[in-house]
C-alpha cells in the first residue's frame, strides 16, 4: 500500500509538471508575437527615433549614407522659435477640453446613469460622432459654418457676415475648431464614465438616498469619488496627447491651417511628405525625430507630475 | 444588474435635459442638412441661394433639384465618375521603388474592407488573447506585460511616425497591407485592460473541468473561452471596424497607393481632378455614402456599440 501511495504521488507530481509545462508552452505561443511586435515596433522604433535625431542621410550611388550630426536639433529649435503659437494652441485646446468636455461628460453620464428622461436616446446621440467619421463631421461642420451660419444670420438680422471658417475670417477659425472638438468629443468620455458608474454598488446609493442626499450631494460625495480613477486616467491621457492632438485640423484645412495649427497637426503634415533626404519645403525623418525627442522630454515629466498630483487629490484618500 | 427605477428629476437634471435636447437638435440638424444638401443640384444650392431649405422640387423653378433628387444624380456621378491617381516612391536596397495607379470607388471599397476588416480582427483578438493569459495564468511575467502596456499608454512618446515609416521603407513593407497589419500586432491599449478585467471576472470552473477531462490549453481557449467571450470580443471588433472604416490619416501615411474610401473622400474634398465633382452637393454626397454603412451598423448594433465597456470589471 505504501508503494502504491508513493507511485500515485509520483504520478500526480508528474502530471502536474506536464500540465505546468503545457501551460508554459501555451503562454509562450500566445505572447511571443505581441512581445516581438513590442520589441520591433515600440522599443526599437523609439530607440531608432532617438538615433534618427542624431543622423543625417544622403544618397550616394543609390544607397543611403548616414553621418552623425546635431543639425537636426538646430532645425528643431528653429522650428519651435518660428512656431511658438502652436505650443499655445496645443495647450489652450487641451485646457478648454479639460474644463468643458470632461465635466460636461461626467454630468451627462450621471444624467444617463440616473435613468432620467430620454437617457437612452441621449446616450446614442452623444456617441454618434464616434461612429460617423471624424472627417465627415469636420466637413459637415465646415460647410455649416461657411454656408448655414451666414444664411441664418442673414435671415435673423439682415446682416451679411462671412462664414466662420471662411478664408477671410482668420480670427474665428481657432475658436470654431475648439467648439467643434467639444461638440464631437463627448462620446468616449461619457461611455467610459457611465461604465464606471455602473460598477457602483446600489446599496451605497440607496443608503445615501435614505440619508436625504440631493442629486448634487450624491454626485460630488459618492459618484465622483468612486469614479475618480477613470476621470484622472482621462486627464492623464489628455495630457499625453497634448502635443499629438490634431483637433481635426487636417480635415478642415488640409496643408494650410495657418495660425490655428497645433504641434500634432504640424508633425503629421510634415511626416506624410517626408523622407530620409528631403528638400527645402519639408523636414526630413531625422529633423522630425529631433522635434519629437525634444517634445517627449518636455511632456514626460509633466505627465508624471500630473499623475502624482491627481493621486494626491483623490477624494477617496 | 437590476433595472434602476426612474427617479423624479431635480433642477440640475432639468438643466442637463435642456442642454442635451439642444445638443441632440444640433446633431440632427447637421445630419439632415448634410443629406438634404447632397440631394440638391449645384444651381439650387448656390444660384437660388437655397442654403437652409430642402431641395427645390418646384417644376417652375429654373434651378430646381428634381433630377438630382429623384435620380440621386450626385451619388451616381460620384460612384461612376470619381477616380484619382495615387503614387508612392521610396528607396529600398539601392532601388527606387515607385508605384503609380489610378483608383476608383470599387477599388477603394475592396481596400477598405481589407483594411478595416483585417485590422479589426487583429486589434480585437491579440489584446483578448494576451488579456486572457494575464488574467488566468499566474505567472510573474504578467506584471511585465501589464506594466509595459500601462507605461506605453500613459507615457507620451511623440514623433515616432517618421521612425515607423523609415523602418517600413528599410524592410520593403512600406505601402503594403501586410506591413501595416504587422505594425498593428500590438496588444496594448484600453481594450487590453478591459479584457483583463473581464477574464478575471470569469469563473475558472469551466477551465478546471476541461483540464480534468484532458483538454489542452488550446482546446480550452478555442472551444470554451472564446465562445463565452464572443460578446465582448465581437463588440470590440465592431468598434474597431468602425474606427478603421473611418480612418483616413493612417492610409494617407502608410498606404498611399492603397487608398480606402475615407482617403478617397478626403481626396474628393481637397484634390478633385474632375472639377464637375468639386461642388458642395457632390462632396456631401460622398460624405453620406461613406457614412451610410457605419450608420446602418450603428442602428443594428447600437446596444453593443454604446454599451458599457467598463474598466471596472464585475461588481463586488
Amino acid at each position: 500500500m505504501f508503494k502504491t501511495n508513493t507511485a500515485e504521488k509520483k504520478f500526480a507530481k508528474r502530471k502536474k509538471m506536464m500540465s505546468m509545462k503545457n501551460k508554459i508552452i501555451f503562454y509562450i505561443i500566445i505572447v511571443i508575437i505581441p512581445i516581438l511586435h513590442a520589441c520591433v515596433f515600440e522599443v526599437y522604433v523609439n530607440f531608432q527615433s532617438i538615433l534618427l535625431a542624431f543622423q543625417k542621410y544622403e544618397i550616394v550611388n543609390n544607397l543611403y549614407q548616414t553621418s552623425f550630426t546635431l543639425e537636426n536639433f538646430k532645425t528643431a529649435f528653429s522650428e519651435f522659435g518660428k512656431n511658438w503659437f502652436m505650443v499655445k494652441n496645443s495647450v489652450v485646446a487641451w485646457l478648454i477640453m479639460a474644463i468643458a468636455n470632461y465635466p460636461l461628460s461626467l454630468l451627462f453620464s450621471y444624467y444617463i446613469f440616473k435613468k432620467c428622461s430620454f437617457g437612452g436616446l441621449f446616450k446614442v446621440i452623444l456617441f454618434a460622432p464616434n461612429i460617423i467619421s471624424g472627417f465627415i463631421m469636420a466637413i459637415l461642420f465646415k460647410y455649416m459654418s461657411n454656408y448655414m451660419y451666414p444664411a441664418v444670420v442673414l435671415a435673423l438680422t439682415g446682416e451679411t457676415v462671412p462664414g466662420l471658417m471662411a478664408i477671410n475670417s482668420l480670427e474665428t477659425h481657432f475658436p470654431t475648431i475648439i467648439f467643434f472638438n467639444i461638440w464631437t468629443g463627448f462620446g468616449t468620455c461619457t461611455t467610459m464614465f457611465l461604465g464606471s458608474m455602473g460598477n457602483i454598488n446600489d446599496s451605497t446609493l440607496e443608503a445615501a438616498k435614505l440619508d436625504g442626499a440631493t442629486e448634487l450631494q450624491e454626485f460630488f460625495y459618492i459618484i465622483f469619488p468612486l469614479i475618480y480613477s477613470t476621470f484622472s486616467t482621462f486627464l492623464v491621457l489628455g495630457i499625453t496627447s497634448i502635443f499629438t492632438s490634431q483637433l481635426s485640423l487636417y480635415a478642415f484645412f488640409k496643408d494650410d491651417a495657418g495660425q490655428s495649427a497645433t504641434w500634432g497637426y504640424y508633425l503629421y503634415r510634415h511626416t506624410i511628405y517626408s523622407d530620409f533626404v528631403t528638400d527645402a519645403y519639408t523636414l526630413s525623418f531625422s529633423e522630425l525625430s529631433a522635434i519629437g525627442v525634444i517634445i517627449t522630454m518636455v511632456v514626460v515629466p509633466i505627465v508624471l507630475s500630473l499623475r502624482k498630483l491627481l493621486d494626491k487629490l483623490n477624494p477617496c484618500n | 444588474m437590476e433595472q434602476k427605477k426612474k427617479e423624479k428629476m431635480g433642477a440640475v437634471m432639468w438643466i442637463l435635459f435642456g442642454i442635451l435636447v439642444l445638443y441632440t437638435i444640433s446633431m440632427l440638424i447637421a445630419i439632415v442638412w448634410g443629406v438634404s444638401t447632397s440631394l440638391k443640384s449645384e444651381d439650387d444650392f448656390l444660384m437660388s441661394k437655397n442654403i437652409l431649405g430642402f431641395p427645390s422640387l418646384n417644376k417652375d423653378d429654373p434651378f430646381n433639384s428634381r433630377g438630382t433628387f429623384f435620380n440621386l444624380s450626385n451619388y451616381a456621378e460620384v460612384v461612376k465618375g470619381f477616380e484619382f491617381p495615387v503614387t508612392s516612391a521610396y528607396w529600398y536596397q539601392g532601388k527606387n521603388i515607385m508605384r503609380y495607379k489610378t483608383v476608383n470607388i470599387p477599388i477603394m471599397l475592396v481596400n477598405t474592407i481589407i483594411y478595416a476588416g483585417g485590422l479589426a480582427l487583429i486589434r480585437a483578438f491579440i489584446p483578448a488573447l494576451v488579456g486572457y493569459v494575464c488574467a488566468k495564468f499566474d505567472f510573474k511575467f504578467n506584471k511585465v506585460l501589464i506594466t509595459y502596456a500601462l507605461v506605453t499608454m500613459t507615457l507620451p512618446v511623440i514623433g515616432t511616425e517618421p521612425s515607423i515609416l523609415a523602418l517600413q521603407q528599410k524592410i520593403g513593407l512600406y505601402d503594403t497591407f501586410f506591413g501595416h497589419f504587422l505594425q498593428n500586432l500590438g496588444y496594448g491599449g484600453m481594450y487590453f485592460f478591459i479584457y483583463i478585467s473581464f477574464f478575471k471576472g470569469m469563473s475558472n470552473s469551466y477551465n478546471e473541468a476541461a483540464e480534468i477531462d484532458g483538454a489542452s490549453q488550446f482546446t480550452i481557449l478555442f472551444k470554451i473561452v472564446l465562445p463565452l467571450t464572443m460578446n465582448i470580443v465581437g463588440t470590440v471588433m465592431l468598434l474597431q471596424f468602425v474606427h478603421f472604416w473611418n480612418s483616413y490619416q493612417a492610409p494617407i501615411m502608410y498606404l498611399p497607393t492603397n487608398p480606402t474610401l475615407a482617403y478617397g473622400l478626403y481626396y474628393l474634398v481637397y484634390n478633385q481632378g474632375d472639377r464637375s465633382l468639386a461642388t458642395t452637393p457632390h462632396m456631401l454626397a460622398g460624405c453620406m455614402m461613406l457614412m451610410l454603412p457605419t450608420l446602418v451598423l450603428f442602428i443594428i448594433f447600437r446596444d453593443k456599440l454604446v454599451g458599457n465597456l467598463s474598466l471596472g470589471g464585475s461588481k463586488e
